[in-house]
Protein backbone atom coordinates (compact mmCIF):
# COMPACT_ATOMS: atom_id res chain seq x y z
CA UNK A 1 0.00 0.00 0.00
CA UNK A 2 2.87 2.12 1.03
CA UNK A 3 4.64 1.89 -2.54
CA UNK A 4 1.38 1.80 -4.04
CA UNK A 5 0.10 4.90 -3.21
CA UNK A 6 3.71 6.73 -3.47
CA UNK A 7 3.51 5.99 -7.24
CA UNK A 8 -0.56 6.92 -7.40
CA UNK A 9 0.38 10.50 -6.06
CA UNK A 10 3.97 10.07 -7.91
CA UNK A 11 2.22 9.41 -11.36
CA UNK A 12 -1.67 10.32 -11.24
CA UNK A 13 -2.51 12.70 -8.77
CA UNK A 14 0.82 14.86 -9.16
CA UNK A 15 0.41 15.61 -13.17
CA UNK A 16 -3.34 16.09 -12.60
CA UNK A 17 -2.68 18.86 -10.29
CA UNK A 18 0.09 20.30 -11.93
CA UNK A 19 -2.81 21.19 -14.66
CA UNK A 20 -4.99 22.75 -11.92
CA UNK A 21 -5.27 26.20 -12.25
CA UNK A 22 -3.73 27.81 -9.06
CA UNK A 23 -6.82 28.63 -6.63
CA UNK A 24 -8.02 24.95 -7.84
CA UNK A 25 -4.81 23.58 -6.69
CA UNK A 26 -5.17 25.42 -3.60
CA UNK A 27 -8.12 24.11 -2.90
CA UNK A 28 -7.13 20.72 -3.60
CA UNK A 29 -4.34 20.41 -1.25
CA UNK A 30 -5.57 22.13 1.58
CA UNK A 31 -8.17 19.27 1.71
CA UNK A 32 -5.91 16.77 0.49
CA UNK A 33 -2.51 17.27 2.90
CA UNK A 34 -4.45 16.79 6.35
CA UNK A 35 -5.70 13.17 4.99
CA UNK A 36 -2.22 12.07 3.78
CA UNK A 37 0.02 13.53 7.28
CA UNK A 38 -2.61 10.57 9.23
CA UNK A 39 -2.33 7.77 6.70
CA UNK A 40 1.01 8.19 5.37
CA UNK A 41 2.81 8.04 8.71
CA UNK A 42 0.40 5.33 10.14
CA UNK A 43 1.17 3.09 6.96
CA UNK A 44 5.11 3.40 7.27
CA UNK A 45 5.07 2.53 11.02
CA UNK A 46 2.47 -0.34 10.22
CA UNK A 47 4.41 -1.72 6.88
CA UNK A 48 7.76 -1.28 8.98
CA UNK A 49 6.38 -3.35 11.94
CA UNK A 50 4.08 -5.87 9.87
CA UNK A 51 7.40 -6.54 7.62
CA UNK A 52 9.67 -7.20 10.70
CA UNK A 53 7.20 -10.31 11.90
CA UNK A 54 6.99 -11.40 8.67
CA UNK A 55 10.54 -11.72 7.75
CA UNK A 56 11.30 -13.04 11.23
CA UNK A 57 8.52 -15.84 10.73
CA UNK A 58 9.90 -16.19 7.66
CA UNK A 59 13.60 -17.09 8.75
CA UNK A 60 14.58 -14.36 6.61
CA UNK A 61 16.33 -12.29 9.60
CA UNK A 62 18.49 -15.43 10.43
CA UNK A 63 20.12 -15.85 6.57
CA UNK A 64 24.09 -16.34 6.47
CA UNK A 65 25.92 -14.01 4.60
CA UNK A 66 26.31 -13.34 1.76
CA UNK A 67 22.56 -13.24 1.70
CA UNK A 68 22.20 -11.37 4.55
CA UNK A 69 23.54 -8.23 2.58
CA UNK A 70 20.14 -8.32 0.69
CA UNK A 71 18.52 -7.97 4.88
CA UNK A 72 20.73 -5.27 5.49
CA UNK A 73 20.02 -3.58 1.85
CA UNK A 74 16.78 -3.28 3.41
CA UNK A 75 17.28 -1.71 6.03
CA UNK A 76 19.24 0.99 4.64
CA UNK A 77 16.78 1.44 1.86
CA UNK A 78 14.25 1.64 5.08
CA UNK A 79 16.50 4.12 7.13
CA UNK A 80 17.03 6.82 3.61
CA UNK A 81 13.12 6.42 2.90
CA UNK A 82 12.65 7.16 6.98
CA UNK A 83 14.80 10.30 7.25
CA UNK A 84 13.48 11.63 3.89
CA UNK A 85 9.49 11.59 4.83
CA UNK A 86 10.44 12.83 8.81
CA UNK A 87 13.12 15.33 7.86
CA UNK A 88 12.04 16.80 3.86
CA UNK A 89 8.48 15.69 3.39
CA UNK A 90 6.65 15.61 6.34
CA UNK A 91 8.34 19.28 7.06
CA UNK A 92 7.42 20.42 4.12
CA UNK A 93 3.74 19.20 4.29
CA UNK A 94 2.80 20.81 7.31
CA UNK A 95 4.08 23.63 6.80
CA UNK A 96 2.20 24.74 3.53
CA UNK A 97 -0.43 23.32 4.56
CA UNK A 98 -0.24 26.31 8.02
CA UNK A 99 0.74 28.35 4.58
CA UNK A 100 -2.90 27.35 3.00
CA UNK A 101 -5.48 27.98 5.88
CA UNK A 102 -4.12 31.92 6.14
CA UNK A 103 -6.23 34.44 4.59
CA UNK A 104 -3.48 35.56 2.46
CA UNK A 105 -1.23 32.17 1.32
CA UNK A 106 2.66 32.93 0.59
CA UNK A 107 2.90 31.59 -2.80
CA UNK A 108 6.48 32.04 -2.92
CA UNK A 109 6.68 29.80 0.43
CA UNK A 110 4.72 27.55 -0.91
CA UNK A 111 6.10 26.98 -4.44
CA UNK A 112 9.81 26.64 -2.91
CA UNK A 113 8.83 24.23 -0.47
CA UNK A 114 6.90 22.30 -2.80
CA UNK A 115 10.03 22.28 -5.32
CA UNK A 116 11.37 19.83 -2.40
CA UNK A 117 9.21 17.03 -3.64
CA UNK A 118 10.52 17.50 -6.66
CA UNK A 119 14.04 17.05 -5.49
CA UNK A 120 13.38 14.34 -3.16
CA UNK A 121 11.38 12.56 -5.49
CA UNK A 122 14.03 11.12 -7.60
CA UNK A 123 15.63 9.76 -4.42
CA UNK A 124 12.43 8.31 -3.27
CA UNK A 125 11.58 6.61 -6.76
CA UNK A 126 15.24 4.95 -6.56
CA UNK A 127 14.17 3.71 -3.26
CA UNK A 128 11.16 2.19 -4.26
CA UNK A 129 12.59 0.79 -7.00
CA UNK A 130 15.02 -0.79 -4.79
CA UNK A 131 12.52 -2.24 -2.64
CA UNK A 132 11.05 -3.73 -5.28
CA UNK A 133 13.99 -5.57 -6.49
CA UNK A 134 15.08 -6.69 -2.86
CA UNK A 135 11.70 -8.29 -1.97
CA UNK A 136 11.20 -9.68 -5.63
CA UNK A 137 15.01 -11.23 -4.55
CA UNK A 138 13.99 -12.30 -0.75
CA UNK A 139 10.55 -14.14 -2.32
CA UNK A 140 12.28 -15.80 -4.69
CA UNK A 141 15.88 -17.41 -3.55
CA UNK B 1 1.34 37.10 10.90
CA UNK B 2 1.37 36.98 7.61
CA UNK B 3 4.66 37.11 6.26
CA UNK B 4 5.17 40.22 3.41
CA UNK B 5 5.25 39.83 -0.30
CA UNK B 6 8.81 38.05 -1.47
CA UNK B 7 9.41 36.19 1.94
CA UNK B 8 10.04 32.71 0.81
CA UNK B 9 11.02 30.90 4.05
CA UNK B 10 13.97 30.61 6.57
CA UNK B 11 15.88 28.02 4.41
CA UNK B 12 19.27 28.52 5.31
CA UNK B 13 21.70 25.45 7.06
CA UNK B 14 20.83 25.11 10.28
CA UNK B 15 22.79 23.40 13.10
CA UNK B 16 19.40 22.76 14.78
CA UNK B 17 18.69 20.48 11.95
CA UNK B 18 22.04 19.31 11.78
CA UNK B 19 22.34 17.93 14.85
CA UNK B 20 18.82 16.85 14.97
CA UNK B 21 18.82 14.68 11.88
CA UNK B 22 22.63 13.31 13.00
CA UNK B 23 21.10 12.08 16.38
CA UNK B 24 18.24 10.38 14.39
CA UNK B 25 20.67 8.41 11.76
CA UNK B 26 23.34 7.48 14.47
CA UNK B 27 20.21 5.79 16.51
CA UNK B 28 19.33 4.35 13.39
CA UNK B 29 22.29 3.12 12.44
CA UNK B 30 23.43 1.68 16.09
CA UNK B 31 20.03 -0.22 15.39
CA UNK B 32 20.95 -1.34 11.87
CA UNK B 33 24.59 -2.64 13.33
CA UNK B 34 22.87 -5.02 15.75
CA UNK B 35 20.22 -6.18 13.22
CA UNK B 36 23.45 -6.77 10.70
CA UNK B 37 24.78 -9.74 12.88
CA UNK B 38 21.33 -11.35 12.96
CA UNK B 39 21.64 -14.38 14.20
CA UNK B 40 24.40 -14.00 16.23
CA UNK B 41 25.32 -11.10 18.99
CA UNK B 42 26.80 -8.25 17.43
CA UNK B 43 29.82 -6.51 19.86
CA UNK B 44 27.74 -3.72 21.56
CA UNK B 45 30.78 -1.41 21.90
CA UNK B 46 30.05 0.29 18.24
CA UNK B 47 25.68 0.48 18.95
CA UNK B 48 26.46 2.07 22.66
CA UNK B 49 29.57 4.66 20.67
CA UNK B 50 26.31 5.46 18.60
CA UNK B 51 23.75 6.10 20.88
CA UNK B 52 26.15 8.23 23.03
CA UNK B 53 27.17 10.31 20.15
CA UNK B 54 23.39 10.54 19.19
CA UNK B 55 22.49 11.82 22.82
CA UNK B 56 25.33 14.43 22.55
CA UNK B 57 23.66 15.80 19.23
CA UNK B 58 19.69 15.57 20.95
CA UNK B 59 21.20 17.54 23.77
CA UNK B 60 23.01 19.75 21.61
CA UNK B 61 20.23 20.68 19.54
CA UNK B 62 17.95 21.30 22.26
CA UNK B 63 20.69 23.57 23.77
CA UNK B 64 20.64 25.48 20.52
CA UNK B 65 16.65 25.38 20.57
CA UNK B 66 16.64 26.98 23.29
CA UNK B 67 19.04 29.99 23.07
CA UNK B 68 16.36 31.10 19.91
CA UNK B 69 15.30 34.76 20.44
CA UNK B 70 13.45 35.59 17.53
CA UNK B 71 11.51 32.52 16.71
CA UNK B 72 7.64 30.99 17.05
CA UNK B 73 7.47 29.36 19.77
CA UNK B 74 3.78 28.78 19.71
CA UNK B 75 3.83 27.25 16.36
CA UNK B 76 6.10 25.08 17.29
CA UNK B 77 4.79 23.90 20.26
CA UNK B 78 1.92 23.15 17.84
CA UNK B 79 3.47 21.38 15.94
CA UNK B 80 6.09 19.65 18.44
CA UNK B 81 3.41 18.25 20.95
CA UNK B 82 1.24 16.45 18.29
CA UNK B 83 4.10 15.08 16.78
CA UNK B 84 5.68 13.83 19.86
CA UNK B 85 2.15 12.33 20.62
CA UNK B 86 2.47 10.32 17.34
CA UNK B 87 6.19 9.38 17.77
CA UNK B 88 5.86 8.15 21.16
CA UNK B 89 2.42 5.80 19.95
CA UNK B 90 5.23 4.63 17.25
CA UNK B 91 7.79 4.17 19.50
CA UNK B 92 5.21 2.04 21.75
CA UNK B 93 4.28 0.19 18.89
CA UNK B 94 7.92 -0.25 18.28
CA UNK B 95 8.56 -1.56 21.61
CA UNK B 96 5.82 -3.99 21.71
CA UNK B 97 6.92 -5.67 18.56
CA UNK B 98 10.53 -5.81 20.09
CA UNK B 99 9.36 -7.31 23.26
CA UNK B 100 7.07 -10.12 21.58
CA UNK B 101 10.18 -11.11 19.79
CA UNK B 102 11.65 -11.60 22.80
CA UNK B 103 14.33 -9.15 22.42
CA UNK B 104 15.96 -9.22 26.23
CA UNK B 105 18.44 -7.54 28.28
CA UNK B 106 20.83 -5.47 26.77
CA UNK B 107 19.57 -5.09 22.99
CA UNK B 108 16.12 -4.13 24.46
CA UNK B 109 17.67 -1.29 26.74
CA UNK B 110 19.43 -0.02 23.18
CA UNK B 111 16.72 -0.54 20.87
CA UNK B 112 14.55 1.40 23.66
CA UNK B 113 17.01 4.42 23.78
CA UNK B 114 16.60 4.49 20.02
CA UNK B 115 13.43 5.07 20.55
CA UNK B 116 12.78 7.33 22.76
CA UNK B 117 16.19 9.43 20.79
CA UNK B 118 14.13 9.65 17.89
CA UNK B 119 10.68 10.06 19.68
CA UNK B 120 12.28 13.39 20.90
CA UNK B 121 14.04 14.36 17.80
CA UNK B 122 11.26 14.11 15.31
CA UNK B 123 9.14 16.54 16.76
CA UNK B 124 12.28 18.61 17.33
CA UNK B 125 13.07 18.52 13.85
CA UNK B 126 9.39 18.88 12.23
CA UNK B 127 8.26 21.65 14.58
CA UNK B 128 11.44 23.72 13.69
CA UNK B 129 11.30 23.12 10.59
CA UNK B 130 8.32 24.60 9.93
CA UNK B 131 8.06 27.35 12.85
CA UNK B 132 11.43 28.62 11.12
CA UNK B 133 9.21 30.16 8.44
CA UNK B 134 7.38 32.38 10.59
CA UNK B 135 8.35 35.69 11.05
CA UNK B 136 8.14 36.76 14.28
CA UNK B 137 8.80 40.54 15.77
CA UNK B 138 12.23 40.97 16.99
Amino acid sequence: MWTGIDLFVGFIIGPIIGHLDIPARMAFMRRFMPKMLLIMPTLVVATLTSGWQLARRLGNLTVPYPQHWWIVASFIVVGVMAIIAYVVLEPANISVLLELRKPEPNGLLIGRLMRRFIYTAGITGVMQVATLIIMTKLATW
Amino acid sequence: MSAPAGYTGDTTRSPIIALAVGAIVTAFVSVGYIAAYMPRNASLAVPIALLAASAVMSLGAIVLLTRLRSFAWRLFFNVARWVLALTFVFAAMAEYVFAYDNTRGTPLVILTIVLILAAVNIPVVLGFSVARHERVAS
